[in-house]
């Protein structure tokens, strides 16, 4: 099953390749001027494409997604997104003092999304997510697990192209962290991208592009012989 | 040309429309802390009574920059600058700590459609409206204590120190968005400005050139001349320093996160 899924990944990869939803040219960064984060970071992402970006804790995972989502500008190179970019960050950004509800609409509001537009779109995803029973209680008494299944549901809103997600599954339980992967999967067969970035990338059959950030830059990880840690 | 005008027509109500409903978030967000009661209603309150208890009844002399001298007793004046003092050390800390969490959330609002300027703004005038309970506030207790001669200056000068330092509190914030230091910012400035060098008490600095700098200094002659002698001669004066201040702390507290991000 795995094989066959990720003989269509490839498939699906090849057949868009001249239609990139994001593409990221020779990008480096740094915070002060001593200590470069990134340098020389390429990647393109295809429709229908789940990439993955490993890498240890510190070595710049996050800020290459903020730096694609356009949370901070690269000090050389080129970011061009050919499509609305969704993100779930790393820390839970809501409305503490917010419901689930209202935090769904004040975020789509944003997007110029009509009120019962996203309260379909709310209920969907929490329906989806499961966890629609908590869309009066305010976030602040939500679990942590709940808490990121916001976190995420938020960053579905509208509908985005590419979805940028930084660490999504912490705090998820067994059956979201599969409800999570189905939806991915969901999302793939729709055309859309999926950028995930994780300190662990334990089931690298679940992407259809795995990627290291090692030495400032991405390294492709063919897994077979991944010096790094796919064995 | 009229598809133009009628879409950039639509276009700035659907501006409006999400600085509405994004500025009535936040507030909602606001409201809905416990700690909002401490910080914008117990804080004044206790900061007032405790400077008018522990002064005395001892009488004293200062002059106003109109030249006027008045003599009035310790406590009096410092009731009505105690008043301000509680009021910027509030708004500039509830300004600092309330900015700092909407800075935090602004980052995924903007990636949602809000722009930096309506993030900002709509922030700013949530915490100007939630102040307001914080203003009537402290206005009713000090006149419950005293009675000033002129209750309307009074009255604008607590709501222009407010004013004042909730953008000074919301610039902090622009600049760090570490609790201890920015909180320690806020507070040292303010106590020092509007209780020590804009201040009557504080004899040795109280009216030097450079003291009409300071965004306390107007507001405290318009509450000395309004408490003691009842005329209000200084308003338009205080009203436009008051308005460029609080404009001046705004508009660089915009720049400096727009600067940051480019950065």
């Amino acid at each position: 099953m795995l094989i066959y899924q990720k003989l269509i990944y490839q498939f699906m990869s090849h057949d868009a390749a001249t239609s990139s939803l994001l593409d990221i040219r020779d990008v480096m960064f740094s915070y002060n001027s001593k200590k470069k984060i990134l340098n020389g970071v390429n990647l393109t992402v295809n429709p229908g494409e789940i990439i993955g970006i490993s890498g240890e804790n510190g070595t710049g995972k996050s800020t290459l997604l903020k730096i694609i989502v356009g949370l901070l500008k690269p000090k050389s190179g080129q970011v061009s997104p050919h499509g609305r970019i969704g993100y779930s960050p790393q820390d839970i950004l809501l409305f503490d003092n917010l419901t689930v509800m209202e935090n769904f609409e004040i975020f789509g509001s944003g997007l110029n999304l009509k009120k019962s537009e996203i309260r379909k779109q709310a209920n969907e995803i929490m329906n989806q997510l499961n966890f629609s029973q908590y869309a009066g209680e305010l976030v602040r008494n939500l679990s942590g697990g709940t808490m990121q299944k916001l976190n995420f549901g938020v960053s579905l809103l509208g509908e985005p192209d590419v979805f940028v997600l930084d660490e999504p599954y912490q705090g998820l339980d067994y059956v979201s962290f599969q409800t999570f992967w189905e939806i991915q999967f969901n999302l793939r067969e729709k055309g859309k991208s999926i950028v995930i970035v994780s300190h662990m990338i334990e089931d690298t059959s679940k992407f259809t592009k795995s990627y290291h950030l090692i030495n400032k830059r991405l390294q492709g990880c063919d897994r077979k012989d991944c010096p790094v840690c796919c064995q | 040309m009229t598809e133009k005008i009628v879409l950039s027509a639509a276009s700035r109500g659907f501006v409006l429309v999400k600085f509405i409903r994004l500025t009535l978030s936040f507030l909602k967000n606001l409201f809905r802390q416990k700690a909002i009661i401490f910080s914008t209603l117990v804080l004044p309150l206790f900061l007032i009574w405790s400077t008018w208890w522990v002064t005395a009844e001892i009488p004293m002399r200062f002059k106003l920059t109109t030249d006027v001298i008045i003599s009035q007793t310790m406590v009096n004046v410092h009731l009505y600058t105690g008043a301000l003092t509680a009021m910027g050390l509030t708004a500039g800390l509830f300004g600092f700590i309330v900015s700092v969490e909407n800075n935090r959330i602004g980052e995924r609002l903007e990636l949602s459609g809000y722009s930096t300027t309506i993030v900002n703004l709509s922030s700013f005038l949530s915490l100007l409206l939630a102040l307001t309970t914080s203003v009537i506030l402290t206005v009713l207790f000090t006149l419950f204590l005293r009675q000033p001669k002129s209750d309307y200056g009074f009255v604008l000068s607590v709501v222009f120190v407010a004013l004042i330092y909730s953008a000074f509190g919301n610039f902090i914030a622009s600049v760090t968005n570490q609790f201890t230091e920015g909180s320690l910012i806020v507070l040292v400035f303010s106590f020092i400005d509007l209780m020590l060098f804009s201040n009557p008490m504080g004899e040795q600095i109280y009216l030097q050139d450079w003291t009409r700098f300071l965004p306390g200094f107007w507001p405290t002659q318009l509450v000395l001349e309004s408490s003691f002698i009842g005329k209000n001669e200084l308003m338009s004066q205080v009203l436009l320093y008051s308005i460029l201040y609080a404009l001046f702390f705004l508009v660089a507290g915009l720049a400096v996160t727009k600067i940051k991000k480019v950065n």
